[in-house]
């Protein structure tokens, strides 16, 4: 199983990151859909170009929603940012934490399915014809 | 909630109770807790009892001319118990000069008539409220004073008396503001210590008139039936938590849960005492009331320039003799206080007290007690003569001086390695100095003999300013913590910070650098870094656990605002343990004022 943060490190090296759910911890809730931030050494138009090419690429059953500010990056299923404009929310955090309790079994696949998005784009890192 | 307040205090002589009980007072929430070297409290306040005698091992009383002591008796329930120095006692003290006792003249009939002073030195010391007073305001050594303002032949009779009698030290180096701060103040404000003495007696009668009660002249002594050991049981009773014996504390630190030294922004200060062994007490607020070379080396580690300067403080040693007596084998008439031999006598005594004909109860029916006391700055090597070479001496000595041939029914010697603190001349200075030092180490005290004044007096009041200080910092730090815990709501509130709370794309660095800002730029940033051998750390975000390469966090000093863990402000101690718990105790944690602006 591939770790999305080693495969961002692998393409660009990383300044900061943060992931939730951890995965590695006790306690953690699969059920909380994932949510990726991280910020990178030496960001460019060209790397932020490859990781939305990547994401639209890849063909699981979570869509995959990409933002990138001009400092940091996060990845998230598009679903929270959805639920959150639907509903009127404060942020994705607040989103993703309504959608744990009503569709557990949506963070359970979008957490799944991280890991193959990462193989995917560890893939396209390596051998950019691929896709 | 706030927790409540640890107090520690190192030391449970009577510095140290006076200190406990008056904070157990102001602050009843508060756990107060007292460490103890020795296997007992009371330090040199303490009252032997055995063979029906009943002996003293330091102070033999105390004096009502500060009413600190009388009081704290009377709050523990002494009042009713506690007795005044017989009446010969308060007028009659000696002198042993010339292998003779020599009254002491209470009086001026007596003065006048006295062969302690020639025609000369009788008027040069009248003439004392004629001279001109000092100028300025540097320090001057006893024996200087006196012989500025008495003449020499007084300087050498009193000065000497009177600093054999209650500091054990050389008058040529012992500071008179330090020592007799009252002496220094009545020439000061009324140009003479006799007009001083005089005008102020002159006020108190008439204030005594004023109320319509009788005059009484201050400077009696007191004590308890049981000695002035019942006054130490009786503060120890009333503690929630008694003294902790058998505790070597070996060092008082910063709690290594960070903070500088006290600036503003840093944590609240919390200090870490740790004894020998394994015991060790977190503690917001610490008095040390110890003696000072004790205190110089717990704090060694942490402030070396304070502990030097508490360290230079020097001690004299005492050697403490109870002889018990029948009372048929003293030909004296014991009709007074006892005898002081001027250090500059170069006799083996200091002085012998006359306990039996000062309080009664403290020797058996037909006997009576004597406390002699010897070594003193001038003589330090008596104090370790063997007990047969010093009970010979005594005998010798009581032999010349009250005729007695007698052997004692009883005796007890308690030696003193370091006894009285000598304020030489500086010693107001240094003091000046230490206060100034503590400034920088907010939560510490330093209390005892060693500072301002040696008697017991001395020491309760200043155990019940220290008390009333400890009280004042740990309220205001309680206040300080509810106005950050305000700040906070209010904060989290505006629009601006509570979208930049919610966004999505803001990191913690971030968040942080904008709420220091919002918080008038008080206080700094925790950063939490992984421990060696990892590359993340785990906190938590939303309610979930978040890893990160690192965190960052506003604290004010007080509080972490972290508004994606919690939705107020956490006290920085908890927020420190909940991550360690998270992370394992290496975990990095450090504070950092102001972060440079690439990192916000």
């Amino acid at each position: 199983m591939a770790d999305i943060i080693k495969v961002l490190q692998q393409i660009a090296e990383l300044d900061f990151w943060t992931r939730c759910p951890t995965r590695d911890a006790q306690g953690d809730d699969l059920a909380y859909p994932p949510f990726i931030f991280w910020r990178h050494k030496h960001p460019s138009p060209e790397l932020a170009a490859f990781f939305r090419d990547a994401i639209q690429s890849f063909p699981g059953e979570t869509r995959w929603e990409l933002i990138i500010s001009e400092r940091n990056w996060v990845l998230l299923p598009a679903r929270i940012k959805e639920h959150e404009q639907a509903n009127q929310l404060l942020g994705g955090r607040h989103a993703a934490k309504e959608l744990k309790q009503i569709d557990p079994e949506f963070g359970k696949l979008a957490n799944a399915e991280l890991s193959r998005l990462a193989e995917h784009i560890a893939k396209l890192a390596a051998n950019p014809v691929a896709a | 909630m706030q927790l409540p307040p640890r107090i520690v205090i190192v030391g449970a002589g009577i510095s140290g109770l006076a200190v406990a009980y008056r904070l157990q007072v102001r602050l009843p929430d508060a756990t107060i807790t007292i460490l103890e070297q020795a296997d007992r409290p009371g330090g040199t306040t303490w009252t032997l009892r055995d063979d029906g005698f009943q002996v003293e091992t330091g102070p033999n009383g105390f004096l009502d001319t500060k009413p600190t002591t009388l009081t704290l008796c009377r709050d523990v329930g002494l009042g009713t118990q506690l007795v005044e120095a017989s009446q010969a006692a308060g007028m009659n003290r000696y002198l042993f000069l010339g292998d003779r006792l020599k009254a002491l003249p209470s009086g001026l009939g007596a003065f006048l008539g006295t062969d302690l002073l020639s025609w000369r030195g009788k008027l040069s010391l009248l003439w004392e409220r004629f001279r001109k007073k000092k100028e300025g305001d540097a320090d001057e050594s006893i024996d200087a004073f006196a012989r500025r303002r008495a003449g020499n032949e007084a300087a050498d009779l009193f000065a000497d008396a009177l600093v054999t009698g209650i500091y054990a030290g050389d008058p040529k180096l012992l500071s008179l503001p330090a020592c007799f701060p009252r002496i220094a103040e009545l020439e000061r404000v009324y140009g003479s210590v006799i007009k001083g003495f005089a005008a102020e007696a002159k006020k108190r009668r008439a204030e005594a008139n004023a109320k319509g009660v009788a005059y009484e002249k201050p400077g009696k002594m007191w004590s308890l039936p049981s000695g002035l050991r019942g006054l130490i049981e009786a503060i120890v009773a009333k503690l929630k938590q008694p003294p902790i014996h058998g505790v070597h504390v070996r060092s008082i630190l910063p709690s290594p849960r960070g903070r500088g030294a006290g600036g503003e922004g840093t944590n609240p200060p919390t200090w870490h005492i740790q004894a020998d062994g394994r015991a060790a007490w977190e503690a917001d607020a610490v008095v040390l009331t110890c003696p000072s070379y004790q205190q110089t080396a717990m704090l060694g580690e942490v402030d070396p320039t304070l502990a030097q300067e508490i360290g230079a403080i020097a001690y004299n040693r005492v050697v403490v003799a109870a002889l018990g007596y029948r009372r048929a084998d003293v030909p004296a008439a014991l009709d007074g206080f006892g005898y002081i031999a001027p250090e500059n006598t170069r006799r083996d005594l200091l002085g012998v007290q006359w306990c039996s004909s000062i309080y009664p109860g403290r020797a058996p029916a037909g006997c009576v007690l004597l406390r002699a006391m010897a070594g003193g700055w001038q003589r330090p090597e008596i104090v370790d003569w063997d007990d047969d070479r010093l009970l010979h001496s005594l005998r010798a000595e009581l032999r010349l001086a009250m005729n007695i041939t007698a052997e004692p029914i009883y005796h007890r010697i308690i030696r003193w390695s370091s006894a009285i603190p000598q304020y030489h001349v500086g010693h107001l200075q240094r003091v000046a100095r230490i206060e100034d030092r503590l400034k920088a180490w907010p939560g510490l005290w330093l209390g005892g003999n060693a500072y301002r004044g040696v008697a017991l007096n001395d020491c309760t009041e200043q155990g019940a300013i220290i008390a009333e200080q400890v009280a004042a910092y740990l309220q205001r730090r309680i206040l300080e913590t509810a106005k950050s815990a305000n700040f906070a709501e209010a904060l989290y509130q505006n629009e601006a910070i509570r979208n930049r709370i919610h966004s999505d794309v803001v990191d913690c660095s971030q968040l942080a650098y904008e709420l220091q800002c919002a918080n008038g730029h008080k206080g700094g940033q925790l950063n939490i870094s992984p421990p060696e051998g990892r590359d993340s750390v785990t906190y938590i975000d939303n309610g979930e656990l978040v890893l990160g390469r690192y965190h960052v966090v506003y604290t004010d000093g007080v509080f972490v605002y972290d508004p994606h863990w919690s939705d107020s402000p956490i006290p920085r101690e908890r927020y420190e343990a909940e991550i360690r718990r998270l992370n394992g105790p290496t975990v990095e944690i450090s504070f950092v004022k102001a972060p440079p602006p690439e990192e916000s």
